[in-house]
């Protein structure tokens, strides 16, 4: 069963990928997220980001649903 | 003294804040768009010593947000012309002033004499720096920085929490722009310096929440705050025990070998080839491990069993996979 899934990315994510992403498929935790994207947009594998889920920090192992508020966020480098 | 008289009469902050504040010392790494706000607010509030690194020089560029500087300036050494300012402004304040670059030779030495380092930098090297010097000292620092409209702020390594490696692990990292590629409206940086100024101010007098174990988003063209809390446990040090490795039976997967990715972790020349596998030696893997990126479960095999546990182990550690199977015999 495909699901639906809403990403916002922030920093330079936004601007190599979106502001938002919708995902039609099926995803069980953080993991998977970060595997699909990385296989999907190979240059995130290498920038060191951080996956909130519903605005908490999120490690590899958290599930997720399709409701939940998904966010990507890179370090910035500015200053 | 009648220069504070309008924050010691804040009843949580009190003469105790004040007196806090003029024991206090605070090294601030970098006089740009964010230093400057840091720098001016923190002297303004009595600070007892600001130290003060940077090696860059003043240009007429840097005028539309670094607002220590003026024409007058233009060509002279950041942390000097900052460190002029603040006499003018609270001569009751130490300054010292480093006018080079932070460096691995120089950071433990420079941030060993105070109480908070504020990270004000314009890149990411010099904040894995802040980083690695603070958790040697175990001293905590403030983080800041921004990208375009968008400013992020956190304090790492306070009293054992996070370091910023914990949240960006060190790696290959491609380069992430900066104000000179990026752009840069002057009151970006100056509103992050003074949240920063803010937390170190909390930090001190310890009045307050201060941003431990949150990163602050915020975005000025839409002006939404928002706080990310992340665990404040440290990483654990993933055991042997720890690691979600399963055993996997020669015959459990040859009976389900569709929904594995089969990663053969012997070295190139050892024989016979299995099918459907992918070849990463053992000795590789550590370097090779997004390879290993799919949506199948990852079995790791090798001649007898010994190399695949280990592979697996090694794997597991990176904390970036999980369904990891290690197969403990020969497969055919």
């Amino acid at each position: 069963m495909e699901t639906h899934y809403r990403i916002t990315f922030y920093g330079i994510l936004q601007e190599r990928i979106a502001s938002e992403l919708s995902l039609n498929i099926s995803l069980k935790n953080v993991s998977e997220m970060r595997c699909y994207l990385e296989e999907n947009y190979p240059f995130l594998r290498n920038i060191p980001y951080l996956v909130a889920v519903n605005k908490t920090i999120s490690p590899p192992e958290n599930p997720i649903r399709p409701s939940d508020d998904i966010a990507l966020l890179p370090p910035f480098s500015g200053g | 003294m009648s220069r504070y008289i309008r924050q010691t009469c804040l009843a949580e902050f009190g003469i105790e804040g004040q007196n806090r504040l003029k024991e206090a010392s605070v090294v601030v790494v970098g006089a740009g768009g964010i230093g400057c706000p840091v720098i001016q607010y923190l002297a303004a509030a009595g600070l007892g010593t600001i130290g003060i690194v940077d090696g860059d020089i003043v240009e007429e560029n840097n005028l539309q947000r670094q607002v220590l500087y003026g024409t007058s300036t233009l060509g002279a050494n950041k942390a000097v012309a900052a460190a002029d300012y603040i006499h003018n402004l609270n001569p009751h304040v130490a300054v010292k002033t480093y006018s080079y670059r932070l460096t691995k030779e120089n950071g433990s030495a420079i941030f060993s004499k105070y109480d908070f380092i504020i990270d004000c930098t314009d890149n990411l090297e010099t904040r894995y720096l802040i980083d690695e010097c603070c958790e040697t000292l175990k001293k905590a620092w403030i983080y800041g920085a921004i990208h375009r409209y968008e400013a992020q702020i956190a304090i790492f390594n306070y009293h054992g929490s996070p370091t910023y490696r914990h949240l960006f692990p060190k790696q290959n990292i491609d380069k992430i722009p900066d104000c000179a590629e990026s752009g840069v409206l002057g009151v970006l940086p100056g509103l992050t310096g003074m949240l920063q100024a803010t937390e170190c101010i909390k930090l001190i007098t310890g009045i307050g929440e201060p941003l431990v174990g949150k990163l602050l988003i915020f975005n000025v063209l839409t002006m939404h705050f928002m706080t990310f809390p992340f665990s404040p446990d440290k990483p654990k040090t993933t055991s042997k025990n720890e690691c979600r490795v399963y055993p996997l039976s020669a015959k459990e997967y040859r009976d389900n070998a569709e929904s594995y990715l089969l990663v053969d972790v012997r070295e190139a020349n050892e024989e016979p080839e299995f099918p459907k596998a992918k070849r990463i030696p053992l000795t590789e893997l550590h370097l090779r491990t997004n390879e290993l990126i799919s949506n199948k479960k990852i079995a790791f095999v090798c001649r007898s069993g010994n190399r695949s546990q280990q592979a697996a182990v090694l794997v597991a550690k990176t904390n970036r996979f999980n369904q990891l199977y290690a197969i403990y015999e020969p497969l055919y």
